[in-house]
């Protein structure tokens, strides 16, 4: 057994045990452990990025390949970016703040396990590990009437779909006789798929739409992003969703790829509506953090576009699109948080004027939002070419026409904002805001990563495509 | 009479039902929290049943019953603690009445 395999993993489990015993040890000053936190997942993300692995250890279980490294980074990416704006923006309680910070590491190795873990137990208690420390975190403000109903919304949610997601595997074990993906690949390749395992890839579906916010199960989304704490919300909607997409990459396009005449239908009919509601509902909205939280649900469905897509090209597109998505994202969450840490509001109408007050923090916001746009040169928007690339690859036409056509939908509600913030003017004088200078350099680092990733993408896609290849040859 | 597969999967089955149209209709926190107690063991049933009559060689199905049970108990656990925090600041047990936030 190679347990080097496994070293990112238990020094994640390292660093999590020590927060805790520092908690223990530390009487005051309790933003030591914070620092400690920051600076030893800093330390991990740089080793996981210059130390990629190859190979299966726990007797098939386990497996360390591209595309399991490429989403540890982004997971581990999405834990420091979000721990860099707790530090500044929010208040946690000196008695919770050890607990906060392993919470946060705890969900992360919960994501980790899943993006790398071949066998069905091993995905469920991966999956569990991440939703329950998730749920703990947007309930953490426990005298904030709004993050405990977040909490309670995300739980109860979250559990229905693990339970249907779990009578869904209950059902492929019995037709495949085996929890493990690999043989259940064998299984599927074979031709045996009788109506039993239909039925549970169906349910199975339905449960990994929630770590999506899928259609169906997208409910979750607005509430959760508005209740939890802006670098909770900037978290979900980056690393959760993150190992969401790589967990049913590795379901639905490894092995049940055979099967695909089952659930393709299912998932274009799916991206469809994910993207319709997702736009639709985001015109209405009052509230930043649940506009930002719509306009993820629509991402989803432009994410699901290029997953219907061709193999290689819709694995490579994914990862692509997940990687700019996960840069735009922290950019716009890292500027909400800061003016809600100044105006103490989320609200739209708070925002009017902002460009005049404070054009650094308005020309970030709109650089962001017109990533998610989809405009060039930005990330946002090769991303986007790219997942509708990989469904035309396949002959998805009319798919390819309705996504585009939700995109420059998308781009009404993205510019209402932008006029609030440079047309209108607030009705009152406001002070000057204060922003802390690791968030600037948080904002100024995710501009350059954006403008970088959209300009000069060859780099990355040629990244992204060899980690899809790999995902197929490598097996054993 | 003997007790076959059938048996056991159309038990699970009915479980499965009972706990989704509860989940959907009840008004109550602790009665969702329930309901979906009754589909996470739907779900065990299945995984036993299936272990000893269609994989009597290894014990998977039974393993994964241990780890779902492990699992269902830490979500209740969370979930019974959230709603005691919600009904100490607000007295609202109902899941209607979390409506602060919508749409």
């Amino acid at each position: 057994m190679n347990l080097k395999l496994l070293s990112d993993e238990l020094m994640l489990t390292g660093i999590i045990t020590a927060v805790l015993l520092l908690d223990f040890i530390i009487k005051d000053k309790k933003q030591i452990i914070a620092y400690t936190f920051l600076a030893l997942i800093a330390g991990l993300t740089l080793f996981i990025g210059l130390h990629r692995q190859q190979g299966v250890v726990l007797n098939g279980s386990f497996i360390y390949d591209g595309i399991s490294w490429f989403s540890k980074l982004i997971i581990m990416l999405g834990a420091v970016l979000a721990t860099v704006m707790s530090l500044e923006t929010i208040k946690v309680k000196p008695k919770y703040t050890g607990a906060y910070y392993a919470l946060m590491g705890t969900s992360a190795l919960g994501m980790m396990f899943l993006v790398s873990s071949k066998e069905l137990v091993t995905l469920y208690v991966a999956l569990e590990l991440a939703t329950i420390s998730l749920i703990v975190l947007s309930a953490m403000h426990k005298h904030d009437d709004l993050s405990l109903e977040a909490g309670m919304k995300y739980l109860l949610l979250g559990a229905l779909s693990s339970g249907i997601l779990l009578y869904g595997l209950s059902l492929v074990y019995a037709s495949a006789k085996t929890t493990y993906l690999d043989r259940i690949m064998a299984v599927v390749s074979s031709g045996a798929a009788g109506p039993a395992f239909i039925l549970g890839i169906i349910l199975v579906l339905l449960g990994v739409g929630f770590k999506l916010s899928m259609v169906p199960m997208h409910v979750w989304t607005p509430d959760v992003y508005q209740g939890a704490p802006t670098p909770v919300a900037a978290y979900i909607s980056v690393a959760s969703k993150a190992a969401g997409f790589i967990f049913a990459i590795r379901l639905f396009q490894y092995t049940f790829l055979k099967l695909d005449y089952v659930w393709v239908p299912i998932l274009m009919v799916l991206a469809v509506l994910t993207m319709m509601i997702g736009n639709l509902v985001a015109i209405s909205q009052k509230n930043l953090k649940r506009l930002l939280a719509y306009s993820t649900i629509s991402q989803a469905g432009y994410i699901l576009v290029g997953f219907v897509g061709a193999s290689v090209i819709g694995i490579s597109s994914v990862l692509f699109y997940l990687f700019a998505y996960t840069l735009t994202n922290i950019l716009a969450f890292t500027v909400l948080a800061v003016v809600a840490k100044n105006t103490g509001s989320d609200e739209l109408a708070d925002y009017s004027g902002l460009a005049r007050r404070e054009p650094f923090l308005a020309v970030s916001l709109m650089l962001a939002l017109l990533s998610l746009a989809g405009i060039p040169p930005l990330a946002g928007f090769v991303g986007k070419f790219y997942l509708f690339y990989a469904a035309m690859e396949k002959g998805y036409v009319w798919l390819v026409i309705i996504a585009a056509l939700n995109s420059t939908l998308s781009l009404y509600y993205y510019l209402l904002v932008l006029r609030q913030m440079y047309i209108y003017d607030s009705a009152v004088e406001m002070p000057k805001m204060k922003i802390p200078v690791s968030l600037r350099i948080l904002i100024i680092v995710c501009i350059i990563a954006i403008l970088a990733v959209g300009i000069m993408p060859g780099w990355f896609i040629d990244t992204t495509t060899e980690i899809a290849q790999n995902m197929f040859t490598y097996t054993k | 009479m003997t007790i076959t597969l059938t048996h056991y999967v159309v038990l699970s089955a009915v479980l499965f039902g009972i706990g989704v149209f509860g989940a959907l209709t009840r008004r109550n926190a602790i009665g969702i929290m329930m309901s979906i107690e009754l589909i996470f063991n739907a779900a065990n049933i299945n995984m036993v049943a299936f272990s000893r009559f269609i994989t009597p060689e290894t014990a998977a199905g039974e393993l994964f019953t241990m780890f779902i049970i492990a699992v269902a108990a830490a979500e209740s656990v969370l979930g019974l603690a959230i709603i005691l925090a919600i009904y100490r600041k607000r007295q609202v047990l109902n899941a209607d009445q979390m409506d602060l936030m919508k749409w």
